[in-house]
């Protein structure tokens, strides 16, 4: 049928005009995430400021964006990370996504309002190196940074990488029947391998390795190859040292300490938004006695979990969180170090879980779907990927020669690498925007600090009593539980000034306090003696400040 | 009177000429201290950190076959933090050779570590080629010395206004009452003496009475009675107006001994410890040392004070890091220490002292598997060679063996908050610090500590090498190399988490068709290594124990053939067979 021109021109244009922002069709590698970090730069120069904080080893910049207006470091802040593990590249589109959602969304009122009042350090891409490994020509899941180690700390370095035995561009695994083996076929889909117990008979079982040969011959496969170590076990908060992947100590590569070094310096930040595997925004993590019963923290403080709680909530509203998801910590991880040793609030969440599917009602239908007893994620998600035309989720069990197992039958297969933490990008926009909404909304959650009930009384012929109400009029305390216990956060700060003829009889010229809960007021007098301008000034980097001006005549 | 001007103009004459240096043959020596030194050095004095600097350069200008000196990093305030290496150069390069790692003054007031460390270096290059012990120790061993790893606070504890207990830390600005402002309270020197001490003010409702015997004291009174002077700290005025005096000073309060990476805690847990491991730049220098000389063995850190030789876990939570061998092997070290420096007692870190996280000492065994002792230097025992905490004793060692030189004076000064008081007291040099006297003995008995320690690591020897002719062409080639130290190639510890690679045992020169670990040679049970024959891994050679290893290779008997052992703390040997 003809369709007019116009029509064509007219979503020609529409799509001309969105192509920075959702010309994107997959995931994005460097170079593309490079050039949309431009064409944001050339479009929205007023409210972003795009840099980069560092190279890593392998030579990838570390971006970041702040997204605010005016002296945008001397507002309360909130950052956004992603890529914090190397195979999770919706992390990163996550993170782009608030960017530029939050970037467009500046026509609109109520965003433009926050970003007057509030700074957006977004950091879409914290582990280039290895997230290099989802464009290249051999794709495997790599969280590791370039900087070479000798993962398995045999004294050899990179000595044995996995191979791609079945030239399909992709690392899997590898199944091999043995009457010893650890794993046997899942009852529900032959495809998917579980652990074997002890009623499974010998004839059935399997070793399941990584797709490879073990090259140094030491009984382990591929256990050290290119790389190095992963951004989200080289934190500090129960650093798992030595440990594959994690560093010779904490804090030890170029790209972590260049984080570290920026967001110490950044006083104003107040809460940290991770994109990564650690989970307290579809579920919140809990208090328990146990946490801070020891000297060195493990768990979430009271008056923590009670904000996570509330925020939590937030997350739920705004971004439709699937129900059944654990709260959960990594050892070394990112978003942990962001509350247990930055003293923020920090969150964090994968962004996207694997649906759960559903057995169709139809009784045929059902029927060539054996039950999934033991809820096996992998069976759920291939069930899921076929109902959703995810294409390429599973490797057929294929046969080949295997030097190391010459007399064996070995099959080369298993779950595609990437698709169970990253869904089919068309649904990468909603999810984005989702999150957009949680940020804005954590935005406007802050803490803010009020002088009200500001009264001026004179006692006496130049003798004045000034009083005022310090309120905390926001929705979350001014500083965390944790973070009001050392010293990388500001305490609230009230400064009495005055002309230099006046004098305090009662009342300091500053007032240090530690933090105010939502809605706690403070109750402040002074006594000044000497007519003249007085302001009384109060706040902190974190939380911003408010201030007043009377005079006394 | 003619013979009293002559008497003056020859004493001018002569003064300047006493003050030389006299010649060798006027010399007799003292026995075990080098006579005539290349460098003469007063050990009887501190030296700031320019000062330390030129003694380090002096002694590798005078000894360069054996001392060479490097920067390994800047201070915060941009100053090196020099290294001498001492070895006999002649022997090999030195990273190939066990090392033993000495370094001071991690806390700036902290300061004597750093002479002993000079003190080290001098004794070691001087004796080299006189003294037959110190010359084998330099052929096989290497040691790094770096006098002081905080310059930049030390030189402020000495030349600024500060305590005997400060600034501790160093001169990275630290906002103490997270108030926004840095550094804006310290002590002040009200009445310009070059000194902070204390100020007192008569008041009948006192804690304290000036002592009738030396008035420049003050005692507390008892706990029912009233004094006549109260104590009101250390000398200073509220700089910021926020109702506290010197509640925030210059090089306050981060702790470099909190900031190193072996289970480092934040503030809230372990305080001082700042941003993350190492984040201060003096110890981000020594940690990249480290880790660029896998060969360091041993180390030594000096403290003060109390007269101790401390070994870890620094945390009680740390328990499981010294396995029981580890300790015995520190437990022989130091029961050694205590017999050679009578007064210092071998003690415990977390047990003896406090729990603390992130220390020097737990990084090096715990991140590096080294075996690593902290001295805290200078104890009251040595006043009078005896534990003794009489006050009276204190009192007779600073009046009769110091002469008060330890005191100043009180004098009046008018105080705009707490009016008229009075400001004297102890000086900073007195209390951590030896005294003058004594400085050069306690500097040798730590610095043979030290030796004896460095000894100790591991000597490898590839003790004999056997043959066995198994026809058709093949040999058996049997060797067993011993440690003959009590240290081992790799602590417990280093074995839980593979920090240091294994040993490795190599044959050289002939085409190897098997190779294996013996583990029980008598009963011929071995364990073969298929990957890279030629090149067996070892995990361990232990303190005074043997490895053997077998080849069986195509050769024949009276082909020649080289052994190699590399270790990384046992560096390298080789034997070649003919």
């Amino acid at each position: 049928m003809y369709r007019s021109p116009t029509l064509y021109g007219l979503v020609l244009l529409a799509g001309l005009l969105t192509a920075p922002l959702w010309g994107q069709r997959d995931y994005r590698d460097g170079a593309a995430l490079e050039r949309s970090i431009q064409a944001l730069e050339q479009q929205y120069g007023e409210y972003l400021e795009a840099s980069t904080l560092t190279e890593t080893a392998a030579g990838h910049p570390i971006w970041l964006l702040t997204i605010g207006s005016d002296d945008r470091n001397t507002k309360p802040g909130v950052a956004i990370v992603g890529g914090v593990a190397g195979h999770h590249l919706l992390g990163q589109e996550l993170a782009m996504g608030v960017a530029e959602n939050l970037l467009a969304g500046t026509t609109v009122d109520s965003i433009q309002q926050l970003l007057e009042e509030v700074t957006f350090y977004v950091f879409p891409q914290v582990s280039p190196d290895a997230a290099t490994q989802y464009f290249s020509g051999l794709r495997y899941e790599r969280q590791a940074n370039g900087r070479d180690t000798d993962t398995d700390r045999d004294g050899y370095t990179n000595e044995d990488p996995g191979e791609d035995l079945n030239g399909d561009g992709l690392l899997t695994m590898m199944r091999i029947a043995a009457p010893d083996g650890e794993y046997v076929m899942h009852p529900a889909d032959a495809r998917v391998m579980r652990k074997a117990t002890a009623a499974d008979p010998p004839a059935v079982r399997y070793h399941l390795l990584p797709e490879g040969r073990d090259n140094d011959m030491d009984g382990q496969h591929s256990e050290d190859g290119p790389g190095g170590i992963f951004f989200n076990k080289n934190w500090t908060f129960q650093h798992p040292t030595f440990k594959p992947g994690a560093g010779e100590y904490a804090v030890s590569e170029v790209e972590t300490r260049a984080i570290a070094d920026f967001l110490y310096d950044r006083f104003n930040i107040f809460s940290v938004i991770t994109f990564g595997p650690s989970e307290n925004l579809h579920a919140p993590l809990e208090y328990r006695s146990s946490n801070d019963r020891q000297r060195v923290i493990t768990g979430i403080l009271k008056g923590d979990a009670e904000v996570n709680k509330q925020v939590s909530g937030l997350f739920q509203e705004v971004a439709s969180a699937k129900k059944g998801v654990r709260a959960s910590t990594n050892a070394g991880g990112f978003m942990e170090w962001t509350y247990f040793h930055y003293g923020r609030f920090g969150f964090g969440t994968p962004g996207w879980y694997v649906p759960d599917w559903q057995m169709p009602e139809d009784e045929a239908e059902a029927a060539q779907y054996k039950p999934n007893d033991d809820k096996n994620a992998d069976v759920n998600f291939l069930r899921w990927a076929e109902a959703a035309n995810v294409e390429n989720a599973f490797v057929e069990w294929t046969e080949v020669r295997h030097p190391d197992f010459p007399d064996q039958t070995v099959e080369v297969g298993g779950m595609a690498p990437f698709v169970q933490l990253n869904p089919p990008y068309g649904e990468v926009r909603e999810l984005a925007s989702k999150h957009t909404d949680f940020a804005v909304r954590l935005g406007q959650l802050r803490a803010q600090v009020a002088l009200t009930n500001i009264r001026q009384e004179q006692v006496d012929e130049g003798l004045w009593r000034v009083k005022a109400t310090l309120v905390n009029t926001g929705q979350l305390p001014t500083t965390s539980e944790i973070g009001d216990r050392f010293n990388w956060l500001k305490r609230l700060r009230v400064d009495f000034g005055m002309a230099d003829n006046q004098a305090l009889s009662t009342g300091q010229e500053v007032y240090l306090f530690p933090a105010m809960q939502p809605g706690e007021a403070r109750e402040l007098s002074w006594l000044v003696r000497g007519n003249g301008t007085v302001t009384i000034e109060a706040g902190s980097p974190h939380v911003g400040t408010d201030s007043i001006t009377l005079n006394l005549q | 009177m003619l013979s009293n001007i002559k008497y003056l103009i020859a004493c001018f004459v002569l003064l300047p000429l006493l003050a030389t240096a006299q010649t060798p043959e006027q010399i007799f020596q003292a026995v075990g201290t080098p006579a005539n030194p290349k460098v003469n050095i007063s050990f009887n004095r501190y030296y700031t950190a320019e000062g330390l600097e030129a003694l380090a350069k002096k002694l590798a200008d005078a000894h360069p076959d054996l001392i060479t000196l490097q920067s390994i990093g800047k201070s915060y305030e941009g100053r090196d933090l020099w290294c001498m290496t001492v070895t006999d150069q002649s022997m090999g390069p030195d990273l190939e050779k066990p090392g033993f790692y000495i370094d001071g003054n991690i806390h700036s007031n902290e300061i004597q570590g750093s002479e002993f460390a000079i003190y080290t270096a001098w004794y070691l290059a001087e004796s080299f080629g006189k003294n037959k012990f110190i010359t084998e120790l330099l052929k096989e061993k290497v040691f790094y010395i770096v006098p002081t790893i905080n310059p930049d606070a030390r030189n402020a504890y000495m030349k600024g206004e500060n305590t005997a207990n400060t600034p501790r830390s160093g001169m990275i600005p630290i906002d103490d009452d997270r108030d926004g402002v840095y550094d804006e309270d310290g002590y002040d020197d009200l009445n310009g003496d070059g000194e902070i001490t204390q100020m007192r003010r008569k008041s009948p409702y006192g804690d304290y009475v000036a002592d009738p015997v030396n008035p420049n004291r003050m005692i507390r009174v008892g706990e029912d009675e009233r004094g006549t002077y109260e104590y009101l700290g250390s000398e200073g005025i509220d700089n910021d107006g926020d109702g506290q005096i010197n509640e925030d000073r210059v090089g306050g309060y981060y702790d470099a001994n909190r900031n190193w990476g072996w289970n480092w805690q934040p503030e809230y847990i372990q305080r001082g410890s700042h941003h993350y491991p190492f984040s201060i730049p003096e110890n981000r220098a020594v940690m990249e040392f480290a880790i660029a000389h896998p060969n360091i063995a041993g180390a030594q850190s000096y403290h003060n004070s109390g007269g101790m030789l401390l070994r870890g876990p620094g945390a009680e939570e740390d328990r499981g890091t010294y396995s029981r061998a580890d300790v015995r092997v520190y437990d022989q070290l130091g029961e050694m220490g205590e017999k050679l420096i009578p007064g210092y007692r071998y003690l415990t870190v977390y047990k003896d002292l406090y729990s603390v996280f992130g220390g020097e000492l737990d990084w090096f065994h715990g991140g590096r598997g080294v075996f690593t002792f902290t001295n805290e230097l200078y104890t009251s025992y040595l006043m009078f060679n005896e534990r003794t905490r009489d006050r009276e004793d204190m009192e007779l060692f600073g009046e009769k063996l110091l002469f008060n030189d330890q005191f100043m004076e009180w004098e009046e000064y008018d105080h705009p908050v707490y009016g008229k008081i009075e400001i004297g007291g102890t000086r900073k040099n007195f209390g951590r610090a030896d005294p003058g006297f004594l400085l050069e003995t306690d500097a040798h008995r730590n610095m043979a500590f030290t030796i004896y320690h460095a000894y100790q690591t591991p000597k490898l020897v590839i003790e004999e090498v056997t043959e066995k002719d198994l026809g058709n062409g093949y040999l058996e080639v049997t060797a067993t190399v011993g440690n003959q130290r009590i240290i081992p190639t790799h602590s417990d510890h280093d074995l839980t988490n593979k920090i240091s690679p294994p040993d490795f045992i190599s044959i050289e020169g002939v085409d190897v068709v098997a190779g294996m670990r013996l583990l029980d040679r008598d009963m011929n049970q071995a364990r073969e290594q298929e990957f890279r024959p030629e090149r067996l891994a070892v995990d361990n050679i232990s303190g005074m124990s043997t490895v053997d290893v077998r080849w069986i290779v195509k050769a024949g008997t009276d082909t020649p053939y080289t052994i190699r052992v590399e270790s990384a703390k046992g560096g390298v040997v080789t034997k070649e067979v003919e």
